[in-house]
């Protein structure tokens, strides 16, 4: 019998560090209803992974469940080493709050509060629930804001900022609390054509850095360009997936052929 | 009719209005303290919070104020075991009664308002404040009321001023406030005519100034929606490639 040898362990722990996240078997059931019927992967860190599929394939109900905005019904959920059962139920408030703190996320419809300025936007969190010093809050906040190009919009509040300028906002609050994963749901869905790029723009400078994030969308040459993965879903499982040009070039399953031919045809016209 | 005596009873009716501005001022301010947690109760999903919070609100908004107070003045004195209670030092005094009255069935119509409000804070706001690590009483205080307190201004100003005029019921319980003092003066002077004109004259200042301040706080706080003024000023600093976005609100 072979006992793990110390390279072993060396060799786990190095891949224990390097897995940012890790699902298995994630179910998600609305009453008889399965939308997520039991999917698994795993990201490593700096992992861009796109998650495509039709809609109503499930795709924006797994990312919601990662952060449990959406209970999950069932399976396993590792963040950065930490460990979630997450059978319905029984994971307590605080172990959730602690799992979102390390989950930014960033929505469709950006969901900044109205009544608070962009900069109060940003800090809000910080300061309230992560506990970091005012100013030191400010001014990180500051520094996102201008990475995300809107310095001059400090003082704005959300109604005064076209869509793209208040995703771009939305961003950079998420960041403010230097998750270790971003969680991107359709973040370009909402906004006009026209308005798209600069977003894209944003969350593309995020992968450069090396950033790990999870991006469900319908920019199909956008996440073939930005993400190293591919996960594709269909009926709340994983049909398909790896690395995007195997993916979009070679499609094994019909499911995915059928998907991106209509996607295409739907450019085309 | 002698004009005159308009404003020669004014001096008279101040101490009433005085007593008019404390009780409204207290039962707004205990009304208010009362219909906060309430609100959030009824507006919570569970039944078992929000169906007492209906209950309360249903008799308090579904019975005339006058029924109230007669209820609370004159029938805690038919109950033995208030009269022997130390409550009764509260209960018998028409002050009290009053004021619990007032604030009961304030609080019943505010909790109603901020029920609403509540249940109109946008879905997203709140789910951000989830997805951010925020707790139920953090985003409850720093997102959740806020917003729902700017929604429901409008119609609570407007309970509030209720609430100043429904104050005249004290006066049925023997309180000398703004409209008892006036009555109490008409039956020495015998000239209702113009000493309830001057009566109706100090309501319509007190109105005046509550509708003012409530503006002012409403125009405060919700410059953020100022969307047209603002978006204007903001044009001059904006490259043109970015300046035909400004037109656009959020959807």
């Amino acid at each position: 019998m072979n006992l793990p040898s110390n390279d072993d362990h060396a060799r786990d722990n190095a891949a224990e560090q390097r897995t940012a996240l890790r699902v298995v078997e994630l179910k998600k059931r609305f009453g008889p209803l399965e939308v997520i019927k039991g999917v698994s992967f795993t990201a490593k860190r700096g992992d861009v992974i796109s998650i495509l599929g039709s809609s109503g394939s499930g795709k924006s109900t797994l990312l919601r469940c990662l952060n449990f905005l959406e209970e999950p019904s069932e399976g396993e959920i590792w963040v950065g080493g930490r460990h979630i059962n997450a059978r319905s139920g029984i994971v307590a408030q605080r172990e959730i709050n602690a799992l979102r703190c390390k989950l930014g996320m960033v929505f469709q419809g950006f969901n900044l509060w109205s009544h608070m300025t962009v900069l109060e936007n940003m800090v809000e969190a910080p300061i309230h629930v992560r506990g970091i010093a005012k100013a030191e809050a400010w001014k990180r906040a500051e520094e996102l804001l201008s990475k995300v190009g809107l310095a001059d919009k400090r003082h704005a509040y959300p109604a005064h900022l076209s869509g793209g300028q208040q995703q771009r906002v939305a961003i950079a609050r998420a960041l403010a609390m230097e998750p270790e994963i971003l969680l991107f749901d359709e973040p370009t869905s909402a906004l006009d054509p026209e308005l798209v790029g600069e977003v894209l723009k944003v969350i593309r400078s995020l992968a450069d850095e090396g950033r790990t994030m999870l991006i469900v969308t319908h920019e199909l040459g956008f996440a073939r360009q930005v993400s190293n993965r591919i996960v594709f879903l269909h009926q709340g499982r994983v049909e398909e997936e790896g690395a995007p040009e195997a993916v979009f070039r070679n499609p094994a399953s019909f499911r995915l052929k059928q998907f991106l031919s209509a996607q295409a045809t739907e450019l085309h016209q | 009719m002698e004009w005159h005596l308009i404003f020669d009873v004014l001096p008279l009716l101040l101490d009433g209005a005085l007593l008019t501005i404390q009780l409204t001022a207290a039962s707004v301010l205990l009304g208010l303290i009362i219909a906060l947690p309430l609100s959030l109760m009824r507006a919570s999903g569970s039944t078992g919070l929000s169906r007492p919070v209906l209950l309360y609100t249903f008799a308090f908004r579904g019975t005339p104020l006058l029924v109230q107070i007669f209820l609370i003045y004159y029938g805690a004195s038919q109950i033995e075991w208030i009269r022997t209670s130390f409550v009764w030092s509260v209960l018998r005094e028409p002050w009290w009664c009053a004021l619990i009255a007032f604030s009961l069935n304030h609080a019943a119509y505010t909790t109603e308002i901020l029920r609403g409000g509540i249940r109109a804070v946008p879905r997203g706001e709140i789910e951000a404040a989830k997805a951010l690590g925020m707790s139920y009483a953090l985003r409850t205080r720093r997102i959740v009321l806020p917003v729902a307190f700017r929604l429901s201004l409008p119609a609570y100003a407007n309970e509030v001023v209720l609430m100043l005029k429904a104050s005249s019921l004290a006066s049925t319980i023997t309180m000398m406030e703004l409209t008892g003092t006036a009555r109490k003066i008409v039956a020495q002077t015998f000239s209702p005519y113009e000493v309830f004109i001057s009566a109706a004259l100090i309501y319509l200042g007190i109105t005046f100034v509550v509708v003012h301040l409530f503006g002012r706080l409403e125009r405060g706080i919700t410059s953020h929606q100022g969307r047209a003024r603002a978006e204007n000023d903001n044009r001059k600093n904006i490259p043109p490639s970015e300046g035909y976005a400004i037109g656009k609100v959020s959807r």
